[in-house]
C-alpha cells in the first residue's frame, strides 16, 4: 500500500502511515485525496476562512496519482494543494514530469506538510525516510541552480520539486518546478512553500513500485499505447507540441490579445515559427505523446498557455522574445498564466489611466519587452512596481475599484489559458464553475469545436447535447461530464491528453482506466464506481470551497465577457449573455445535483464528512 | 471560380505548402473545395477524411460547415480542430 507522511516543520516531528484502502477506493489517489486532507487540516485548525494561506496551520499537500511512477500510460502526474494565497480560495497545482514518480519510488504517494521551518530548510525524501535539513546554499537560488545543486548533493538521479526566489518572497503567483519548465503553477503555492520556508522537496531512491500484476499491466501498456499512438491528434501534439493550438484559436479569433481587448494577434507566434527554436521533443514518465519542446535559449517550452499569455495578451510577438520570457518565469519560479494575465491587466490600467507613472514608476505600455523584463524581475524580487503585482489579484485592493472590471480571473484566479472564450459557451460555463478558479483543465469540454455529429456525441456524452458551440442549451451536461473524467485522471495521476474527451473522442476512458487500477493496484472498479469518484472529488471540492465561503455568486465571470462583444473574425460581435449565463447555471447545478444556491445534498455532505473526519492521533 | 485554401498545421506539412489555389464550380461547397483539394494535393487525402475529427474551415474569417456555399475569390483556412491546451 503507498505510504501518507505528515511532516510538522515547527517541531520536526514527522509521522508515516500506509494510506488507507477504503479512502483509496472513494478517492484513488492525488486531487482527490489531498482534497479530503486539505478539508480535514483546515478544520483541525480552526475556521478554515480564517487559515491565513502564509501561517504554519495552512497545510501543503503533495500527492501522486494513484498510478504514477508505473507503466501506465502517461501516468506522470501529482497535485500540490493548500488554500490558495493568491484565490484565498480553495488551491491546486497538477504537474507533470518525473517528480511523482520520484516521490513514489522513494517511498511515499503523499507529503502533508504542516507549520513552519525556523530556518530555510528543504526535505529530503528517500528510501522510506524524510529529513528535514537546512537549505544553505540553496535560500536565494533560481529555479535550475536550486535543482542543479540538489543533484550535485544527492545523486544524479535526485529530482527536487522547488521554489525560486518568487515563492521565497511570497508571490502570490509563485509555482513550485519539478523540471526547468514542469511547473504546479496555479493559485500561488509556490508562496506557500516559501512562507513555510522551505525550498524544496528532494526525492531519490530506487525501490520499485509495487504492482499487483506486472503481466496484465504490461499487457495494459502496450494494448493502449497502441491505441492512442493511432490518435492523429496524439501524432500531432508529438511533432509540435501545444503551440499548434496558437494557430487554431488565432484563426478562430478567440486568442486574448491585449487582456481580451482584442482576439487576433501576429503569425510570430505559430508553430512552425516555435519550432525553430526547438531542437528536441521530450516527454514526462511513461509518456506516449512527447509534447514538450526543448528550446535552444535555455529552456524548455513554451507551451500555447505561455505562448498566447506571454506574447498576444501583453502584445510581445517577436518569437525569440516570448521564449526568452518562458525561460525567464520558469527560472525565478513564476505561474506564466497568472503573471501573462497580471501584466496585461496593468498595461490596460495605465492605458486607460487607471494607474500612472506614480506607481508603475514609469510607462507601461503593451508589447514593450525591455519593461516586460525588468518588471518579471521585480515581481520575484518584490520590488517597486513589481511588488503590487506580485499581490496577483489581491493588487485589486491597492488599485481604483474599476480596475476590477478589466481583471480577466474567476474567484480570484487569473485565467489560465490563453483562449477568449466569449464565443464557445461552454467554455465559457466551464471557466464559470471551476472549483479553483478561472480554469480549463478542471472541465473543459474541447470536443465542443468539432461539431460532431449527435450520435458520436450522445455515444460520447450519455446525454442529448448541442452541436452548435455557440449555443447555451445543452452545455451543462457536458461540462460536468468533462468535470468527472478530468477528477478521475488528476486521481490516478494521467495527464489530459490522453484522456477521453480532450481533443479526441478517442483517448482513456473509464474502462481503460479500471484496467489498469485493476493491473497496478488489484482493485475492481466498474466503469460506473470511477466516474462517481471524479462526482465525489468534484463534490468535496465544492463543499472546500463553501467552507470557505464561496457562493454561487463566485460562479461568474470577468466583466468584459458579459459586457464586451468580441471585435474580429468569425467571433466578432459573441459575448456571453448573463440572463442565458444564469440559465445554463442553474442546469449545470441541477447536472451536478446541486440545489440552486449551489449546495449540496446533505447526504453527501454527511458522507463526506464521515471521510474527511478527523480524529486526534488517527489523522490518516 | 478560383479559390484560394491556406493550410494551417498539420497540413501544409503533409501538402508541402502553405497555400493551393483550385478552379472550382460557381456555387461550389466547402465540401467539393476539401474533395478538391484531396485529389489536388492526394498527400492531404488522409488527414481531410480523418473520422477523429473534421478540419475547422473558414472562409473570408467566417465560420463554415461542410455545406457553405463559397463565394467567388474566397479564401479558404484550413486548421485542425482543437482548442484544448
Amino acid at each position: 500500500m503507498p505510504a501518507t507522511a505528515i511532516i510538522d516543520l515547527t517541531t520536526g516531528h514527522i509521522d508515516i502511515a500506509p494510506t488507507p484502502e477504503h479512502l483509496i477506493r472513494a478517492l484513488l489517489g492525488g486531487r482527490g485525496m489531498n482534497m479530503l486532507y486539505l478539508r480535514r487540516f483546515l478544520h483541525a485548525a480552526g475556521d478554515p476562512r480564517a487559515v491565513d494561506p502564509f501561517g504554519p496551520d495552512n497545510p501543503l499537500i503533495f500527492g501522486a496519482g494513484l498510478l504514477s511512477g508505473t507503466i501506465a500510460p502517461n501516468a506522470a502526474r501529482f497535485n500540490v494543494s493548500a488554500k490558495s494565497p493568491e484565490t484565498l480560495g480553495l488551491g491546486d497545482a497538477n504537474c507533470g514530469g518525473f517528480f511523482a514518480a520520484a516521490l513514489r519510488k522513494a517511498g511515499f504517494d503523499r507529503l502533508i506538510i504542516l507549520g513552519k521551518a525556523a530556518r530555510p530548510s528543504y526535505l529530503l525524501v528517500q528510501d522510506g525516510r524524510i529529513s528535514i535539513r537546512e537549505a544553505e546554499g540553496l535560500w536565494g537560488t533560481t529555479v535550475p541552480q536550486a535543482q542543479e545543486r540538489l543533484r550535485a548533493a544527492h545523486g544524479p538521479g535526485t529530482v527536487s520539486a522547488v521554489i525560486g526566489p518568487a515563492g521565497e518572497n511570497r508571490v502570490r503567483m509563485a509555482a513550485i518546478m519539478t523540471g526547468l519548465k514542469n511547473a504546479a503553477g496555479r493559485c500561488g503555492l509556490g508562496a506557500v512553500m516559501g512562507a513555510k520556508n522551505l525550498k524544496a522537496i528532494a526525492a531519490c531512491g530506487g525501490a520499485p513500485i509495487p504492482v499487483a500484476d506486472k503481466d496484465a499491466l504490461r499487457a495494459a501498456r502496450i494494448e493502449q499505447t497502441n491505441y492512442l499512438q493511432s490518435s492523429r491528434v496524439i501524432q500531432v501534439l508529438g511533432q509540435l507540441g501545444t503551440p499548434f493550438l496558437y494557430e487554431v484559436s488565432n484563426r478562430l479569433g478567440a486568442i486574448r490579445t491585449r487582456n481580451s481587448q482584442d482576439n487576433f494577434f501576429e503569425d510570430t507566434l505559430v508553430a512552425a515559427e516555435i519550432a525553430k527554436y526547438s531542437d528536441k521533443m521530450l516527454a514526462c514518465t511513461s509518456c506516449v505523446v512527447h509534447c514538450r519542446h526543448r528550446n535552444t535559449l535555455g529552456g524548455e517550452g513554451p507551451e500555447y498557455s505561455t505562448i498566447g499569455l506571454l506574447g498576444a495578451n501583453i502584445g510581445i510577438a517577436p518569437t525569440d522574445q516570448v521564449i526568452m520570457l518562458n525561460n525567464l518565469v520558469n527560472t525565478l519560479g513564476l505561474d506564466a498564466s497568472s503573471t501573462g494575465t497580471i501584466l496585461a491587466w496593468a498595461m490596460e490600467l495605465y492605458q486607460r489611466g487607471l494607474i500612472g507613472d506614480a506607481m508603475t514608476g514609469g510607462p507601461l505600455e503593451f508589447g514593450d519587452y525591455e519593461r516586460v523584463v525588468d518588471l518579471i524581475y521585480d515581481i520575484a524580487y518584490r520590488r517597486g512596481f513589481g511588488d503590487v503585482l506580485a499581490e496577483s489579484t489581491q493588487a485589486k485592493r491597492l488599485f481604483p475599484p474599476e480596475a476590477a472590471d478589466y481583471l480577466i480571473a474567476v474567484k480570484d484566479l487569473p485565467q489560465s489559458d490563453p483562449h477568449d472564450v466569449r464565443y464557445i459557451k461552454s467554455f465559457a460555463l466551464g471557466l464559470a464553475v471551476a472549483s479553483r478558479g478561472a480554469d480549463h483543465l478542471r472541465n473543459r469540454p474541447t470536443l465542443d469545436i468539432l461539431r460532431l455529429p449527435d450520435e458520436v456525441r450522445r455515444q460520447v456524452f450519455g446525454i442529448e447535447t448541442s452541436a452548435d458551440p455557440t449555443a447555451y442549451e445543452g452545455k451543462a451536461g457536458m461540462v460536468a461530464w468533462h468535470d468527472d473524467i478530468y477528477a478521475v485522471a488528476d486521481c490516478l495521476g494521467v495527464c489530459k491528453f490522453v484522456t477521453h474527451g480532450f481533443n479526441s473522442p478517442h483517448l482513456l476512458g473509464y474502462g481503460h482506466f479500471a484496467e489498469l487500477i485493476r493491473a497496478a493496484i488489484g482493485l475492481e472498479f466498474s466503469q460506473a464506481e470511477l466516474r462517481e469518484v471524479g462526482r465525489r472529488v468534484v463534490d468535496l471540492e465544492r463543499l472546500i470551497n463553501l467552507e470557505l465561503g464561496r457562493t454561487r455568486a463566485d460562479d461568474t465571470l470577468p466583466r468584459r465577457y458579459f459586457e464586451d462583444p468580441m471585435p474580429a473574425r468569425a467571433t466578432q460581435g459573441h459575448r456571453i449573455e448573463p440572463d442565458r449565463f444564469q440559465k445554463m447555471l442553474d442546469e449545470y447545478y441541477a447536472a451536478r445535483g446541486w440545489d440552486q444556491a449551489g449546495q449540496l445534498p446533505e447526504e453527501r455532505v454527511r458522507e463526506l464528512n464521515h471521510l474527511t473526519e478527523y480524529e486526534e492521533g488517527a489523522w490518516v | 471560380m478560383r479559390v484560394i485554401i491556406h493550410l494551417g498545421e498539420p497540413f501544409w506539412r503533409a501538402a508541402g505548402t502553405r497555400q493551393v489555389e483550385l478552379a472550382l464550380a460557381e456555387d461550389a461547397t466547402v465540401a467539393e473545395a476539401l474533395a478538391a483539394l484531396a485529389h489536388t494535393a492526394p498527400a492531404l487525402a488522409a488527414d481531410l477524411a480523418y473520422n477523429e475529427a473534421q478540419p475547422l474551415v473558414f472562409v473570408n474569417d467566417e465560420a463554415a460547415t461542410p455545406e457553405t456555399t463559397l463565394p467567388p475569390d474566397a479564401r479558404l483556412h484550413l486548421v485542425w480542430p482543437v482548442s484544448g491546451g
